[in-house]
């Protein structure tokens, strides 16, 4: 595997994260809308599934994350709601499924490539699977709003510390030694 | 379930669960193992043994539609096991026969209820009937006997009894406290009866007997009878999944031949047995899973728990169902019979929102509104008197019954607020009349708000038109029906009276029910500020020569130590404080009449829905001072109207 291929598919990676972390509105138009963070991270797939198979699998839930959050970003510009909740839950757990398996990829490749990004990236990977499922149950948060805003705070943190170790795993890619890519291309070898 | 409304709803609400686990099973099927698979039907088998709550649904707009075709239904049959104006509400899953049937509809649920007993006699019969062939079996051999201890010893399974009998299709087990291994021949290929007893360890057909009881109550649905059978193909790949895990290189292979070898065999499937074979088209399936066993991605469980969390709540808690304004505006008499079910359906949740809504339908005249927060066992006179009305909208009751003369653009204040000992409530709902001098005069309506079906109104006596200002009203303690509390002692009479005054908060947190008054549709409404006004009048039988005071402690108990401030009482001074202890002292005029009125008032932002943190004020101590020296403690407790 070409490392300096896997490291620009991280990179996209990278952006793509920060497409869907960040928002910014001028009205009711996002410039920097969540739908693009799924093509750029649909693009870094094929590089990735060709370390770690089952990326392969992840490329129609880009598709339909791509898909979803574009309606919701047209909806948003017309300054339209959807209010469909069995379709809302659907999006939110093939959301949650989508980055939990892309992140372990992502670990999966880094203890390969003996990068130390390993156990932060599956650290964070489990924090947000945990925040998102906290706030996607209906839980009554403007009751206890502490803890709502709690989570969020805690979110955002995950949200720019993800992004930042997938910095640092392309800057690992990008710097392995030569002994550590020789060990893994034996093992591709005899796969 | 009593009638065929309650079990409609009961098995779409499952459908609609059924298929949501469906598309999430089928976006997942390459990514999440059979472990999973299987087990997210449990979400299924939950919402399978609950009954669908009156008040939450998975869908709402189910509720409503099916509540407005059984009020369409029924309105000209006279039904012995549907009443109209009781909402559809399923007390639990099995169906039971109450009356005997006289409509069409009773006898529809009449043959459903047939129907569950044939199916589950079908299922005991078939399961007796393969007993009795069982017992014709003969006994394994020697060989095959220690062929299977064997097989247990290394995978640390548990034997179990077995019987050759011939002419078999496949091997099966049977029974659930002494099963059998029934084979067909002694040449069996021990995965297959590592795939029955795997079945055996991990109870599979307790569970299948637990599906095909669920199926037959939910017989006459084609969708159920799909999913069902999905159910027990999937019980089936996990089944493999656990043999495989066992099975080591070439033996995975062999296993997936054996499968394929049965893919042309007939099955019929039978409760209380489990079979490796079941049927050409699911065999199909479950050689593919196969094919993934090794490439379902390592390391998922946690997001397999946390989706199953994710549907969890929808399916079992589901969502309140609540109607817009839209919904209880309807134009036409059609629209009238979903408007009157939306009414059903959407019960106040809180007193503040039945009080709200119950003011609302007065203000505007809307029967619709009124449905809502009352009993159900006024809506069959509402909707008949809505229909009898030959123009005018549907809904509008207009002044009859309602108020003639209310000015409707300032809303409504609620006064005298006292909590009873059963849990509800009295007060009284101010509305401001016409004619429009410079200042209002009032409508008084004393109420009553309890909990039945939700939380309701219930006018509990005259309508009582009086020339009290409405601004003001509410420190007006001569105005409506505060509470009073009295004693008298050696130097005079003392009464307090008390009055609870509420406002009602819209969802910006600003007050609803009054100024900027708000016709939002809100049945679960908050109260917001809770305040206290106390009026007090001290009677002197003996006059002082300088000054005379009185100063009040509200408490919970009459027997209670009462905590009163420091304060100095020998000079003019008048005060409160935020607890309801109040105090004045008056030097005496040379034309005294001998009283005294004290007055003041508190009050908290409450944005409770319940009204839990409502002073709890059942007696008052009063002290009173003649020059400046305490002459007198009375306790006032509360004289009963």
């Amino acid at each position: 595997m070409n490392l300096e291929r896997l490291g620009e598919a991280v990179k996209k990676i990278a952006r793509g994260y920060i497409f869907l972390h960040l928002n910014i509105n001028l009205g009711t138009l996002n410039i920097l809308p969540n739908w693009l963070g799924y093509i750029l991270i649909f693009g870094a797939l094929t590089a990735i599934s060709e370390d770690e198979d089952s990326a392969q699998l992840l490329r129609p839930l880009a598709v339909l994350l791509g898909i979803w959050e574009g309606l919701l970003w047209l909806f948003a510009l017309l300054g339209a709601e959807i209010d469909l909740p069995i379709i809302t839950l659907i999006a939110a757990i093939i959301g949650l499924y989508f980055h939990f398996q892309l992140l372990t990829n992502l670990a999966s490749i880094a203890e390969k490539y003996n990068c130390p990004e390993q156990k932060r990236l599956l650290t964070l990977r489990t924090v947000r699977t945990l925040l998102i499922t906290l706030l996607t149950l209906p839980l009554p948060w403007e009751k206890y709003q502490f803890f709502g805003v709690l989570i969020v705070i805690v979110e955002a943190i995950v949200a720019i510390w993800i992004t930042a170790v997938l910095y640092a795993l392309r800057r690992s890619l990008l710097e392995n030694k030569p002994a550590s890519i020789s060990s893994c291309d034996k093992e591709n070898d005899s796969k | 379930m009593t009638n065929i409304w309650d079990f409609l709803l009961q098995t779409l609400s499952v459908s609609l669960t059924a298929g949501l686990i469906w598309i999430v099973k089928a976006i997942f099927e390459d990514k999440l193992s059979p472990r999973w698979q299987y087990g997210v039907w449990s979400i299924l088998a939950l919402r399978l043994m609950l009954p669908v709550q009156s008040t939450r649904y998975i869908f709402p707009k189910l509720a409503l539609w099916m509540e407005t075709l059984k009020a369409s239904a029924e309105k000209t049959l006279h039904s012995a096991f549907t009443e109209i104006y009781t909402p559809i509400k399923p007390s639990n899953v099995f169906p039971w026969l109450i009356e005997k049937p006289i409509s069409i509809t009773d006898w529809l649920f009449t043959a459903y209820f047939v129907g569950v007993f044939f199916f589950l006699l079908r299922y005991l019969l078939t399961y007796l009937r393969l007993r009795n062939l069982l017992r014709k079996g003969r006994p394994v051999s020697v060989a095959l006997q220690q062929r299977m201890e064997e097989l247990c010893q290394k995978h640390q399974l548990k034997p179990c009894r077995t019987a050759v009998i011939d002419g078999l299709e496949s091997a099966f087990v049977c029974g659930v406290f002494r099963p059998i291994l029934a084979v067909p021949s002694e040449e069996l290929d021990e995965k297959i009866m590592l795939h029955e007893l795997i079945h055996l360890k991990h109870s599979d057909i307790p569970q299948g007997i637990f599906w095909s009881i669920l199926r037959a109550l939910h017989w006459c649905n084609p969708w159920m009878h799909f999913v069902f059978d999905r159910i027990g193909n999937d019980m089936e790949s996990l089944c493999d999944q656990r043999v495989l895990e066992r099975l080591e290189g070439e033996e995975r292979r062999e296993y997936g031949v054996i499968l394929l070898n049965m893919a042309n065999r007939r099955y019929a499937r039978t409760s209380g047995t489990s079979s490796i074979s079941n049927g050409g088209r699911n065999i199909a399936r479950r050689i593919a899973a196969i094919v993934r066993f090794k490439k379902y991605p390592q390391g998922m469980a946690l997001v397999s728990i946390c989706i199953i969390i994710l549907m969890l709540f929808p399916a079992i808690t589901g969502q309140a169902a609540s109607f817009g304004k839209e919904y209880f505006t309807p134009d036409t008499a059609k629209e009238l019979t979903r408007s009157m079910a939306a009414a059903r359906l959407t019960r106040c949740a809180t007193p503040a929102g039945a009080i709200d809504t119950y003011a609302q339908g007065l203000l505007t005249g809307n029967a619709l509104y009124i449905a809502a927060a009352t009993p159900l066992s006024s809506h069959k006179t509402l909707e008949e008197t809505m229909r009898s009305k030959e123009f005018g909208t549907v809904f509008y009751l207009g002044s009859a019954g309602l108020l003639e003369d209310v000015s409707a653009n300032r809303g409504y204040q609620i006064i005298d607020l006292i909590p009873q000992e059963d849990g509800s409530y009295y007060a009284t709902l101010v509305f401001a009349r016409y004619p429009a001098e410079e200042t209002m005069k009032t409508i008084l309506i004393p109420i009553r708000i309890f909990q039945q079906d939700g939380w309701v109104v219930e006018e509990i006596g005259e309508r009582v038109r009086t020339e009290h200002a409405y601004d003001g009203i509410a420190m007006n303690l001569k105005a409506g029906t505060p509470r009073r509390f009295t004693a008298t002692g050696k130097y005079g009479t003392v009464t307090t009276s008390l009055r609870f005054i509420c406002d009602i908060v819209n969802e910006e947190n600003g007050m609803k029910n009054y100024e900027g008054y708000s016709d939002s549709f809100t049945p679960n409404a908050a109260f917001g500020t809770i305040s206290t006004e106390f009026e007090t009048y001290y009677q002197c039988v003996e006059s002082p020569k300088e000054t005379v005071a009185l100063q009040l402690f509200p408490l919970e108990d009459p027997k209670e130590k009462s905590a009163f401030s420091e304060i100095d009482l020998s000079q003019p001074i008048a005060g409160h404080s935020s607890n309801g202890e109040h105090w004045e002292c008056r030097e005496i005029p040379t034309d005294w009449d001998g009283s005294l009125i004290t007055s003041g008032g508190s009050g908290y932002r409450s944005g409770d829905k319940n009204l839990n943190n409502l002073p709890q004020i059942n007696a008052f101590s009063a002290k009173i001072f003649c020059d400046g020296e305490e002459v007198e403690e009375l306790t006032l407790t509360e004289v009963q109207p």
